[in-house]
C-alpha cells in the first residue's frame, strides 16, 4: 500500500516538473489577452496582471530570446513604484495596482534607460476597458514591412526617439537598453 | 573412584555455588548419591526434593542410596560407607549459605505447591484466576492500542520522509523564484512542492489521529518523560503545519505582488521549524 501510494506521489511529482501555465510561458505574446478580467476570453483571469510583457535582446529576436535579469521600474501617476526582474523567459509581470499613466525605465547590468511615452490601458486597447493592465504588444509589434505602420495601432512612424532609448517599437520588441533602433527599410530613418 | 567421586562433589559444589534455580537442584538430585557421605550432610535439603521428584516421575531411578542399586563405579554402597564425614578434598565444603539462599531452610513443606511441582507459591495464591469480562476488555483494547500505534510509528516516519522532501522542494522552489538578483522564476518546482506538502498534510493529520484516538485502557498519569517531549514536539509541529498550509495556500495567491517574497520567507522559515520539532518528536522515542 505504501509502495502505491509512494509510487504515485512520485509520478505526480516529477509530471509537475514542466507545467504549461507558468512564469515563463508564452514570451512575446501579449499577456494581457489571458491575464485579465473583462470578460470570458480572460482565460487567467485568476491571475490579473497590471502590466506585463516580455524583453528581448533584440528588435529582431523571436520569441524565444527574451533575457533574463532585466529590471524593469514601473511609476504609476501616484509615484507608486514596482520594481520587477525579467525570469528566464524575459517576461514580468506585476498585479500590484497602477495608476496609469506609466513611467517606465529598464536596467541591464549597468546600462539603464526610460519609456518616452507614457502608456495607459486605454491608449493600448481603447478606451473603456476596466480589467485590462498595461501590455506592451499594443504598440510593441512588428509593423508592416511595406508602410512601416504598426499593426493595430495606429502610431506614426517615424518618429524614433532621439538619442534612442524604449520608445515605438518599429521592430515589435522590447529591446535592451543601448541597442540602436533599426530604421524603417526604404526610409531615412 | 576417587576421581568419580571427586567429580561428583564438584559438581554438586558448583551447582550449589553458582546458585542455580530451584529446580535444578531437584533435576541434579539423581547424582547427589555419587557424594561421598562426609557431603551429605550439607546437602540435607536436597533429600526432600528428590523425595518429590520421585512422587512426580515414578520411572525416574532412585538416586537415594539403596543397597539395591549395584553403585560398581564406587565399589561400595552408601550403607558400607563409614559414617564418618569426609569432606570432598577439592570441593568447597562449607558452603551451605548458597543452598540455604536458594532453597529456604526455613520453607515448610506446605509452603510449596500443593500440585507437586517445583514452584514456590510465595504469595500463597495458587488458584488459577478467569479473566474478568473488563479485564477481558482492557486486554482487547490494550491490543488495540498497540495495533493503532505501530501503524501511527509507521506511517508518521513516512510522513516525516515526506515532510524532508517537502522542505527541500520549496527551498528550490524559493531559490528558483526569489534567490539572486536575476532568479528563473520557471516554478518547475512548484507543483511538485504542492504535490508533496498536500500528500505531507494528508499523511500528518492521518497520523495525528491514530495517536490521538488511540485508545487509553488504562491511567497514563501526565510525566516529564519521551512521550510527553514526544507529545509536545508534535504539539508545536501541528501548529507550525497548521499555519503551513494556510501560509502556503497565501502565497502561492500572491502571485504578482511585491509582498510574495516576504510572505515566502516566513513560510520558509516555519517550514524548517516544523521539520525540526517534528523531528525531535520522532527521535524522542528513539534515544
Amino acid at each position: 500500500m505504501l509502495r502505491i501510494f509512494f509510487a504515485t506521489l512520485a509520478v505526480c511529482v516529477l509530471a509537475g516538473c514542466d507545467p504549461t501555465d507558468k512564469p515563463t510561458m508564452n514570451p512575446g505574446q501579449d499577456c494581457m489577452t489571458c491575464h485579465c478580467t473583462t470578460d470570458s476570453t480572460c482565460t487567467a483571469s485568476r491571475l490579473p496582471w497590471t502590466a506585463a510583457g516580455t524583453i528581448f535582446a533584440d528588435f529582431s529576436s523571436t520569441d524565444t530570446g527574451g533575457v533574463q535579469g532585466v529590471h524593469v521600474l514601473i511609476m504609476d501617476a501616484l509615484d507608486a513604484g514596482v520594481s520587477l526582474t525579467t525570469n528566464a523567459a524575459g517576461n514580468f509581470y506585476t498585479a500590484e495596482p497602477l495608476t496609469p499613466p506609466l513611467n517606465i525605465y529598464i536596467e541591464y547590468q549597468g546600462t539603464d534607460a526610460g519609456m518616452l511615452n507614457h502608456p495607459t490601458p486605454a491608449m493600448i486597447y481603447g478606451a473603456g476597458v476596466p480589467g485590462k493592465g498595461v501590455g506592451c504588444n499594443g504598440c510593441h509589434q512588428a509593423p508592416d514591412p511595406t508602410t512601416c505602420n504598426q499593426q493595430g495601432i495606429t502610431i506614426p512612424y517615424p518618429p524614433n526617439p532621439p538619442g534612442g532609448g524604449v520608445g515605438y517599437a518599429p521592430w515589435g520588441r522590447i529591446a535592451l537598453p543601448g541597442v540602436p533602433i533599426p530604421t524603417c527599410p526604404g526610409t531615412s530613418n | 573412584m576417587i576421581r568419580f567421586t571427586l567429580r561428583g562433589a564438584l559438581a554438586a559444589a558448583l551447582v550449589l555455588a553458582i546458585g542455580l534455580p530451584r529446580t535444578a537442584h531437584a533435576e541434579y538430585a539423581p547424582v547427589l548419591h555419587l557424594l561421598p557421605e562426609g557431603a551429605a550432610p550439607q546437602l540435607q535439603l536436597l533429600p526432600d526434593l528428590v523425595e518429590t521428584k520421585k512422587k512426580r516421575k515414578k520411572p525416574a531411578p532412585a538416586p537415594t542410596p539403596d543397597t539395591s542399586t549395584p553403585t560398581p563405579d564406587l565399589g561400595t554402597t552408601p550403607s558400607e560407607a563409614t559414617p564418618t564425614p569426609v569432606p570432598a578434598p577439592e570441593a568447597e565444603p562449607a558452603r551451605p549459605a548458597p543452598v540455604a539462599k536458594d532453597v529456604p531452610a526455613a520453607a515448610p513443606a506446605d509452603n510449596s505447591s500443593s500440585s507437586g511441582d517445583m514452584n514456590f507459591d510465595l504469595l500463597g495464591e495458587s488458584k488459577h484466576h478467569e479473566p474478568t469480562a473488563v479485564e477481558l476488555a482492557i486486554a482487547h483494547e490494550a491490543e488495540v492500542r498497540r495495533t493503532t500505534l505501530t501503524i501511527h510509528q509507521t506511517a508518521g516516519l513516512a510522513t516525516l520522509g515526506l515532510l524532508a522532501a517537502t522542505v527541500l522542494v520549496g527551498q528550490l522552489n524559493y531559490m528558483d523564484k526569489f534567490a539572486g538578483s536575476a532568479p528563473s522564476n520557471t516554478a518547475k518546482w512548484e507543483t511538485p512542492h504542492t504535490v508533496l506538502a498536500f500528500a505531507t498534510f494528508g499523511g500528518f493529520a492521518a497520523t495525528g489521529m491514530l495517536g490521538l484516538f488511540a485508545p487509553v485502557p488504562y491511567d497514563k498519569p501526565v510525566k516529564a518523560d519521551t512521550t510527553l517531549a514526544h507529545k509536545l514536539c508534535m504539539g508545536a509541529a501541528t501548529l507550525g503545519m497548521m499555519s503551513e498550509l494556510g501560509l502556503g495556500v497565501y502565497t502561492a495567491s500572491r502571485e504578482g505582488y511585491g509582498n510574495q517574497k516576504g510572505i515566502a520567507q516566513a513560510h520558509q522559515i516555519i517550514g524548517f521549524s516544523t521539520l525540526v520539532f517534528m523531528s525531535a518528536g520522532a527521535s524522542a522515542f528513539l534515544f
